[in-house]
């Protein structure tokens, strides 16, 4: 009985290991804008969402869509997740099991207060999903859902 | 040159809504109260102001507030800074944020301030984008002007360690014959639900 219990905890600890093979790197708000308003070729999509936030889980499909690269320029997706960094474990990692995300998945983190919120962009209140697109210090800022159609014409705005 | 910005925000389209400013002379409003009857800002010109909050059923961030708003209005509706708390949420978009939930969430945690429906869309007039979102008011006299937008706290995800309570600040500040320090912040939220 007790090796049968043996067994079944490695087995257990080594399916969830499997499961949390996708590693979620905790980025600092501020390290993450230095990152994507460094000057390059690069076309940088990076939204705002949380697991508990439903329009952002509903519009992740449409993230899926957009394409490495998009008129010969690459295209980066950074999934910026809100949620609480002491939930990362118990609510994140669980729900990128079951959702399929092509984007990188960062964990902000995000100083106290809402102060951060206004070096993203000026216009942003803070609701989310909320979507910045940037392109050599170009930037279109978007609050709110948002479909494939859409972010194509943001990127588009961008050349 | 805020407010040269601000006008080019509005001229470019970029805010979808009317942003109110601290200063501005509130809104009124008459929206239907959980109890069946209307409320209106009119109602409470004996208060020395009010503090408004767009809030709603579904979303997390909302509900972290919930017990906090009670408190507030435990500690500030006896000097005279009552809450109301408003849903702009469309239900045919949340089910979870209709009238007949609001009853039964304002039970459940034993809200003691009123909780109406926005089906005016009055939160567009207020500029609100997000739940939580807070316009204290302060009473004027002749009208209510906004004294500070924005939060609740600085801590969303915990109650015991907030720093700063800019709505309880704000308001001390108010009653002591001062101006708020901040007038406004921003927080992570849910976007309003509307069509």
């Amino acid at each position: 009985m007790r090796k049968f219990l043996v067994i079944l905890t490695i087995l257990f600890a080594s399916a969830n290991l499997f499961a949390q093979k996708r590693s979620v790197p905790d980025i600092a708000i501020d390290q993450l804008l230095k990152r994507i308003e460094s000057p390059s070729d690069t076309i940088y999509v990076v939204n705002f969402w949380a697991t508990w936030c439903l329009p952002c889980v509903k519009e992740i499909p449409e993230f899926n869509k957009i394409p490495d690269s998009f008129r010969q320029k690459p295209v980066k997706v950074i999934m910026a997740n809100l949620d609480f960094p002491n939930q990362k474990a118990s609510r994140l990692m669980p729900f990128l099991e079951k959702h399929a995300i092509k984007g990188e998945v960062v964990m902000a983190i995000t100083p106290r207060g809402g102060d951060w919120i206004e070096r993203v962009n000026k216009s942003w209140s803070g609701a989310i999903p909320a979507t910045i697109f940037l392109h050599k210090g170009k930037q279109s800022f978007h609050e709110g859902e948002i479909d494939y159609q859409a972010i194509e014409k943001y990127i588009n705005t961008l050349f | 040159m805020k407010h040269i910005l601000l006008a080019m925000a509005l001229v470019l389209g970029m805010g979808v809504t009317a942003q109110l400013k601290v200063g501005d002379k509130a809104p009124s409003f008459n929206l239907k109260n959980i109890d069946g009857k209307k409320v209106s800002l009119d109602d409470y010109k004996d208060q020395k102001g009010v503090v408004v909050v767009f809030t709603c059923n579904h979303c997390p961030y909302a509900v972290l507030y919930e017990a906090r708003l009670v408190e507030l209005q435990k500690q500030f509706g006896p000097k005279k800074f009552p809450i109301i708390a408003i849903n702009p949420n469309d239900s045919t978009i949340v089910p979870a944020d209709g009238f007949s939930k609001m009853i039964t969430n304002a039970a459940e945690k034993g809200f003691n301030f009123p909780y109406l429906l926005d089906d005016e869309q009055l939160f567009k007039k207020y500029g609100a984008t997000r739940t939580p979102h807070v316009y204290l008011l302060k009473n004027e006299g002749k009208h209510f002007s906004v004294a500070y937008i924005g939060a609740i706290d600085d801590n969303p995800q915990d109650a015991s360690d907030v720093k700063d309570a800019y709505v309880a600040q704000a308001i001390e500040a108010i009653l002591a014959g001062n101006k708020p320090k901040v007038t406004e912040t921003r927080a992570v939220g849910c976007t309003i639900k509307f069509k």
